[in-house]
């Protein structure tokens, strides 16, 4: 008795809840809809939902521990027992590489952690506000954006010393001019439309203003953004552990696999150049997505977003 | 005296393909303009008036399909012309078209002048100075001051008139048969609108042109036009002369229409029930009915034929056929408040 | 009659480019009383916009005062939130009014919580479901977004949303311009209901002088700026004064060809509020100029019959 009076209101929260939502729900059945007509974007997905299955269940997918050494097997080429070959200190490369797409998730996330707030704070800040608040934001992000992105972030990754945290901070530290200048241009186009004059009128705060009204719209293109940027942030951090600014070893990170597999090149390919795919496919995968996201996200092609 | 016929639509269907369904914007139209006319196509959003236009051009875009239907223009078929004619020979030349917002229409990054000239060039084979003197000619015919000063500046320093003016004289300049004209002083103030206006009506009848005028104001085409159709929802509801139309309306939607525009003669607005139906499932039968306070059952199972009332004038409505045909009186009852279960 | 809002030579100049200025409003004054249905008609370039912005304190004037119940309101940038509560807006285009992300709900409901109107999240759907179904409009619609709805549907969302906050007078920006004809008639009859039951005072902007007839009860003519002519709506229309009013009548298209008198098209264009011409700002299209004293002399409003006002020196 109890039990279906309980059964009773949970089908009556769903239903209602599926009510307040249903425009949500639509919108995204429309989301689904677009990114099936567009096989690109699903090869894209399909790449960084395998990167992700990889991240997180590396320990029960990967065939060996990825650290541990086994002298007497370096560099044997690929076989049944090591599907990609073993690397010069006898790890199976399969493994690091399954137990790599964690690490390079991770940098991704990190970098983005770091960025999208930061540059969103002080986009938002510059542009609604504008004035000396605005010149000073503004000028400091020139001043880091005058620095090609690779080099400043060697830069700042050699005063900070070689450590997978301090690529992070660097590469962080070369990206958030740009969400900052997308939030500010963004902030000060929608600051000038009706709506926002509206809730000028009823009283709203700056605050309120900033945050429930600018901060929602702005969201979106920095989402978009960031995807198309995430095949960047991994390029440049590969590039980085490449040059031992990044990732130390034994760290199974792709980029100090390619840098470490180097010398191997020529006569046991196997070693840098796995890694090497892997390296591409990820980029390859994210860019794919980003393009998708960013198609799917344009108002012209859906029904209402303005 | 029997008017040539310049332009015939007959049983025009286009559809929508979206995402959300299939929109049925227009469900058979017929309309017929004679030589020398200025004819109004009066409706409101959605009604299908622009989609009309676009159709008679060939220019109907993804989504959107023709499915079926003839317009004939000088006796040609052109949905069944291939592209290159209707490029080379039709579009831009014997007939042409003029847009709500003119200064969006042209070219931002040449000069006034330039732009007239250019079509007259490709069009007429003139040479450039040729070209030049007829195109000062052109801007002083639609009444532009100093025209060689306007000739040299860019759309976007015109006003809004000004443009608009500056669109007609290049749409003139090749001489069309047919000028479509889609809400051409919409945007206009209205002392604007009035010189607009009575600067086509001028040039019109000295070009010997035709002119479809597309609005939602009622009032420009009472005060412009010889002939009217009205549309609701894809359908051609009511065809007529102004006169007819405004006097003699015979469609509840046309009737509807008089009764809601503020002018000089309204003391108070009425209103429509109801809304604009959502074509992608549009009302059974008359696309009307559910907003129509003589409805009856019919209505929503039938789609009204085309009647005549009178001499030009034209309404597809059950009501009128009821007074003036053979129908079982069963089918229409509910009497004059009755109405079909409406949504 | 109490007096509600009054104006007192208000200017807007807007700096353009160096040294130059937009002068949207040069010097207008009026008075608003309670309960009144005051229209403000004109053409692009009138000012008719800007003045009604600067009466609900969203464009702070040049120069000139505003009065509200006696007590000048325009030297502060900021004002008491208890006064901007009373005075609301509705814009012209109901498709960038609302916001695109949000829910009708969160709208409506954005001043209710700015003013601390309602105690609870119970009580603020309550209430806002109520001013729902006084527009015309059903619970179904709280959870939905703007671009769900028609142009209609989202002015009648904005009109709850101001009047939720029970304001003392609303200022209708041009509320039906871009709505179709048979949906604009709905929404100004609901607009008069309102106004009956909520004893509101309306300012009335539009550039539709049929509609002005219709709806207003006291009008105001404005050209570049000025003021043209002023007054009791049927005054001006059995008999119109001004040279620009009379123009105006006889151009706007007539549906009753019998109505059509010979049209006073005006010539040239309405010139740029960045220049206006010195001395009465309507001479250069006047067909009744006198001579220089239109030129170099801006003429005074003058009360020519009861209630009717005119700035023109024909009337001198």
């Amino acid at each position: 008795m109890a039990s279906n009076l309980a059964k009773e209101n949970f089908q009556n929260w769903i239903a209602s809840w599926g009510k307040r939502h249903s425009s949500e729900i639509s919108d995204f059945k429309e989301t689904v809809y677009l990114i099936r007509k567009s096989p690109l974007t699903m090869v894209g997905l399909a790449v960084i939902l395998i990167l992700t299955i990889m991240a997180i269940f590396a320990p029960y997918i990967a065939p060996y521990d990825p650290v541990t050494m086994h002298l007497d097997n370096r560099l044997a080429s690929p076989s049944r027992a090591h599907l990609l070959g073993t690397d010069e200190l006898g790890r199976d490369i399969l493994s690091r590489i399954i137990y790599g797409a964690g690490v390079a998730l991770k940098i991704v996330l990190i970098v983005l952690a770091i960025d999208l707030p930061l540059g969103i704070l002080l986009g938002l800040a510059a542009g609604y506000f504008g004035g000396w608040i605005d010149e000073i934001i503004m000028r400091t992000a020139d001043i880091f954006m005058a620095f090609p992105r690779l080099i400043l972030a060697m830069a700042i990754g050699t005063a900070l010393g070689p450590s997978l945290r301090n690529t992070m901070i660097a590469i962080a530290l070369t990206m958030w001019p740009v969400y900052a200048r997308l939030a500010r241009g963004e902030t000060l186009s929608i600051k000038e439309r009706t709506f926002i004059e509206a809730e000028r009128a009823l009283g709203t705060s700056n605050f309120r203003i900033l945050v429930f009204n600018i901060l929602p719209i702005c969201i979106s293109t920095l989402i978009v953004r960031a995807t198309l940027d995430m095949g960047n942030i991994i390029r440049i951090a590969a590039g980085m552990s490449f040059l031992g600014l990044g990732a130390q070893p034994p760290t199974p990170d792709w980029g100090l696999m390619v840098s470490t597999g180097r010398n191997f090149l020529v006569n046991q390919w196997w070693v840098p150049t796995f890694p090497g795919f892997a390296i591409l496919l990820a980029v390859f995968g994210f860019n794919l997505l980003g393009d998708g996201i960013r198609d799917i996200s344009d108002p012209h092609l859906r029904r209402g977003r303005q | 005296m029997a008017k040539e016929i310049l332009l015939e639509i007959k049983d025009l269907r286009v559809n929508f393909y979206t995402y959300r369904g299939v929109v049925k914007a227009l469900n058979g139209v017929n309309l017929k303009i004679y030589e020398g006319e200025f004819f109004g196509l009066v409706g409101e959003t959605g009604c299908g008036k622009s989609v009309t236009a676009s159709a008679v051009l060939n220019l109907v875009q993804n989504p959107g399909k023709i499915e079926e239907g003839e317009i004939f223009f000088k006796e040609k078929n052109l949905l069944k012309m291939n592209k290159e004619e209707i490029r080379e020979k039709i579009r831009g030349k014997e007939i042409t078209m003029i847009m709500q917002y003119p200064i969006a229409a042209l070219n931002p990054v040449m000069n006034n002048g330039d732009q007239i000239a250019e079509a007259l060039i490709a069009n007429k084979n003139m040479n450039e100075s040729e070209a030049r003197k007829r195109t000062i000619k052109l801007l002083r015919e639609v009444n532009i001051p100093e025209p060689e000063k306007i000739a040299r500046q860019f759309p976007h320093q015109l006003s809004g008139g000004m443009a608009q003016r500056v669109m007609i004289a290049m749409m003139l300049s090749t001489e069309p048969s047919l000028l479509i004209a889609d809400e051409p002083t919409t945007a206009l103030d209205v002392s604007i609108q009035a010189q607009v206006l009575s600067l086509l009506k001028d040039l019109i009848s000295k070009h010997k042109a035709t002119v479809l005028l597309i609005t939602h104001d009622l009032s420009v085409v009472a005060e412009t036009c010889s002939r009217v159709g009205v549309m609701y929802a894809g359908d051609m509801v009511e065809v007529g002369t102004v006169d007819q139309i405004i006097n003699n309306p015979q469609h509840p939607y046309t009737k509807g229409l008089i009764k809601a525009i503020p002018s000089d003669q309204s003391k108070e607005l009425v209103e429509i029930r109801g809304s604009v139906p959502d074509l992608v499932n549009p009302p059974s039968g008359c696309r009307f009915h559910p907003r129509c306070d003589y409805a009856k059952p019919i209505c929503k199972k039938e789609k009204p034929q085309v009647l005549q009332v009178e001499k030009d004038h034209m309404t597809a409505c059950f009501l009128y056929e009821e007074r003036h045909d053979k129908r079982s009186k069963e089918e229409y009852k509910g009497g004059a408040n009755g109405r079909a279960d409406s949504a | 009659m109490e007096e509600l809002i009054q104006l007192k030579e208000i200017k807007k100049y807007f700096p353009w480019k160096k040294h130059k200025y937009v002068k949207a409003v040069d010097s207008v004054s009026l008075s608003i009383n309670k309960r009144d249905i005051f229209g403000l008609v004109g053409e692009s370039g009138s000012g008719k916009t800007t003045l009604g912005r600067m009466m609900v304190h969203l464009i702070d004037p040049t120069s000139g005062s505003i009065f509200y119940k006696g007590e000048e309101i325009s030297r502060t940038k900021k004002i008491d939130k208890d006064l901007r509560r009373n005075m609301q807006i509705v814009f012209q285009d109901p498709y960038s009014s609302l916001h695109p992300r949000k829910k009708i709900k969160d709208i409506i409901g954005s001043g209710l919580r700015t003013h601390n109107l309602v105690k609870s999240e119970g009580e603020l759907i309550t209430k806002i479901e109520q001013f729902l179904n006084l527009v015309g409009m059903g619970e179904e619609h709280l959870y939905r977004y703007p671009h769900e709805l028609s142009g209609g549907q989202r002015q009648r969302i904005a009109i709850a949303r101001a009047l939720i906050l029970n304001p003392e007078f609303m200022v209708l920006d041009e509320p039906t311009s871009s709505l179709d004809v048979s949906v604009q008639a709905e929404i100004l009859n609901l607009l008069m209901k309102l106004r009956e039951e909520f004893n509101l005072t309306y300012i009335f902007i539009t550039h539709d002088l049929y509609l002005a007839r219709i709806i207003t009860e006291k009008i105001a003519i404005m050209y570049l700026g000025k003021i043209m002519e002023y007054g009791d709506t049927e005054s001006i229309f059995k008999n119109p004064l001004h040279p620009y009013t009379e123009a105006l009548f006889s151009v706007i298209p007539k549906l009753d060809p019998q109505k059509r008198t010979e049209k006073i098209i005006l010539k040239g264009e309405i010139p740029s509020p960045v220049d206006p011409p010195l001395g009465c700002r309507f001479h250069t299209r006047c067909a009744k100029k006198i001579g220089e004293i239109c030129e170099k002399i801006s003429p005074p409003l003058k009360e020519i019959e009861e209630k009717h006002f005119v700035s023109c020196h024909l009337y001198d």
